[in-house]
């Protein structure tokens, strides 16, 4: 009886919405054709690939990619940097947002934030690309400001891009002017979400400002809080191709090579696409791993997770 | 939809002047400023002549409205045609985007169809799993869209961030209205783009200019797919000048015209990649605000 109701349910649907069933075919066919359909090649990391014979056509080698690229000095490399940029990232780059969005909500003349707002969104509509010529333009060796400043104060003038001391600096800084401000959005609307009640009775009872900082504000942002920390620990294989790949080069190799750009050179540039294929697969397989390790720990700790 | 204009501390009542409020807006103000600041800095770099370059003791201060890097890098370099190729990828990428998107966005947001909940998760899980490069690149190129234009617009034409987000917009349209078109007798079609995409523009807008910004700046994916260098977005060819420094790192070029420097050159080319953006965001950036904010949460 439920069965001829739920076919009932269906036939009635297809029937009133028949034009809408017709149009989303092509979406359909779009996330089969470039999202459904590359996913069986996800098996070129364990075969011997060769185009005249196709991902499927090409003889099974096993975990041999795996096993190549452990053994290799530069992905060791690579996963050191990797893990390094990612820590200095979630200790420099991630309270950022947080605390600008605190101190941009104690701003009272709601112009002047709404131009600050305006000023730090901007650079996040910026591309790598431009951001890293701007920087390498800012660092010029001959008539950056950076060194134009640096003669005036009677030094010399420095190489800083090709100079590996600078590079997590030089990373970090970039990676919190571009992406701070519009990390804001999202803190901000958890802000304005906390009742005016909490901070009336927190004035009532003697607070200051800083304290119902502490006592509100962070309290009721934090589940907002840990769902993007959690979401940044299931990033902490990625440290960002896009900023190292337009910002490094020969001369900061060594510190700046990271997972992603690592699987570029071999797969793309050197041609090995089992190797790249497999490391991206290792790196999407502990990826999700730490996303769902990172949950539960949030979960266990503090009772939010990212279902909750 | 109110704007995000409450303030939520108790002082808001008495609105006096502290000296946290001064110190803390100035700091907030500076941290604003530099964020402008290198934009500025590219913008004079730009119009700056050779001489005003290597002579600055400090900011690039240009003495003349000087155009030769621009005049350079339009006319000798290939950046005129790049931004024609950009301009076209943009606008026809963004609008055979929306047209998918505003159809999956609608098939999600009516749950009285069936399939729309199976639908969701048919796309969700693209979002998290995914072949990798080469698959992907092996379909593309299976596709013969290699080497054109389509094939920077073609594959990418559904972020299904965005649709998520246009679907709570959209989910926001009240049914009452439906109601009465239906009884009125409009179509599903008529339904769609007469009523719900018109009551839905803020979202729609948002969504636009997301996947505007998106096709403008990439650069990740020309660099793969087109080899024939007449069709180079204005992004890929910022991105081939860029690393044609960073073999040497060092900020200087070897152009053997005596008025124009890589710099400037560099500046101009920087100028023109973010004009559009520079010029349009002032008015948008509230829509890309408030699309965020009103699309995470659903109703």
């Amino acid at each position: 009886m439920a069965k001829l109701k739920g076919l009932k349910k269906i036939k009635k649907s297809i029937f009133e919405y028949w034009q809408i069933y017709l149009l989303i075919i092509p979406v359909i066919l779009w996330y089969l054709l470039f999202c459904y359909y590359p996913m069986y090649g996800v098996v070129i990391a364990f075969k011997d690939y060769l185009p005249s014979r196709g991902i499927l056509g090409s003889a099974w080698v096993g975990l041999e990619h795996f096993k190549w690229l452990f053994s290799t000095s530069g992905f060791f490399r690579a996963f050191k940097n990797t893990l390094i940029i990612s820590i200095l990232k979630l200790v420099f780059c991630f309270p950022m947002p947080i605390i600008l969005s605190i101190f941009l909500n104690e701003i009272k003349i709601v112009k002047l934030r709404k131009s600050v707002q305006t000023a730090i969104y901007l650079p996040f509509f910026i591309s790598w690309v431009v951001i890293a010529g701007i920087i390498y333009n800012l660092l010029s060796v001959n008539g950056g400001i950076i060194n134009n400043f640096r003669l005036l104060m009677g030094l010399d003038r420095l190489s800083y891009m090709t100079d590996s001391k600078y590079f997590y600096f030089i990373l970090i800084l970039a990676e919190i002017w571009k992406g701070a401000g519009w990390g804001t959005v999202i803190y901000i609307a958890a802000i304005t979400n906390v009742s005016m009640d909490l901070y009336d009775a927190a004035e009532v009872d003697g607070c200051g400002r800083f304290k119902k900082m502490w006592y509100i504000t962070l309290p009721s942002i934090s589940p907002i809080i840990m769902i993007m920390f959690i979401l940044q620990i299931g990033n902490i294989l990625n440290a960002g191709f896009d900023s190292i790949f337009n910002l490094y080069n020969i001369s900061v190799y060594n510190v700046a090579d990271i997972l992603d750009t690592y699987a570029y050179t071999i797969g793309i540039s050197k041609g090995l696409a089992e190797k790249g294929a497999a490391l991206g697969l290792f790196k999407a397989v502990i990826n999700f791993g730490l996303l769902l390790g990172a949950n539960q720990i949030v979960k266990k700790t503090s009772g939010h997770g990212l279902y909750s | 939809m109110e704007e995000i204009t409450k303030v939520n501390t108790a002082n808001s009542k008495k609105n006096k002047i502290t000296i946290f409020g001064i110190v803390n807006s100035t700091i907030l103000i500076v941290f604003g400023l530099i964020c402008l600041f290198p934009f500025l800095y590219e913008i004079l770099v730009s119009f700056a002549s050779k001489t005003d370059y290597y002579q600055s003791t400090f900011i690039v201060f240009p003495k003349h409205f000087n155009i030769e890097s621009y005049k350079y890098i339009l006319f000798q370099g290939r950046i005129g045609n790049a931004l024609i190729v950009s301009i076209f990828v943009t606008i026809a990428g963004t609008f055979f985007s929306m047209l998918l998107t505003i159809i999956g966005a609608y098939f999600l947001s009516r749950e009285d169809m069936w399939g729309s909940r199976i639908f969701f998760y048919f796309i969700l899980i693209t979002m998290f799993f995914g072949g990798g490069l080469i698959p992907f690149f092996i379909t593309v190129r299976n596709l013969g869209l290699m080497n054109s234009l389509a094939g920077i617009i073609v594959p990418f034409g559904i972020n299904t961030f965005n649709m998520i987000i246009l679907r709570n917009f959209f989910s926001r349209v009240p049914d009452s209205i439906l109601e009465s078109c239906k009884i009125d007798g409009a179509s599903q079609i008529v339904m769609l783009f007469r009523f719900v995409v018109p009551l839905s523009l803020a979202g729609i807008a948002t969504i636009s200019l997301f996947y505007a910004v998106e096709r403008w700046n990439d650069w990740y994916w020309p660099m793969l797919f087109i080899t024939d260098d007449s069709i180079f977005p204005l992004s890929l060819e910022l991105r081939n000048i860029l690393s044609a420094k960073q073999s040497s790192g060092l900020g200087s070029g070897s152009v053997d015209s005596t008025v124009t420097f890589s710099e400037g050159q560099n500046a101009a080319t920087i100028v023109m990649a973010i004009m559009p953006i520079l010029a349009v965001y002032p008015f948008v950036q509230k829509y890309f605000v408030q699309g965020v904010m009103l699309g995470s949460v659903k109703e």
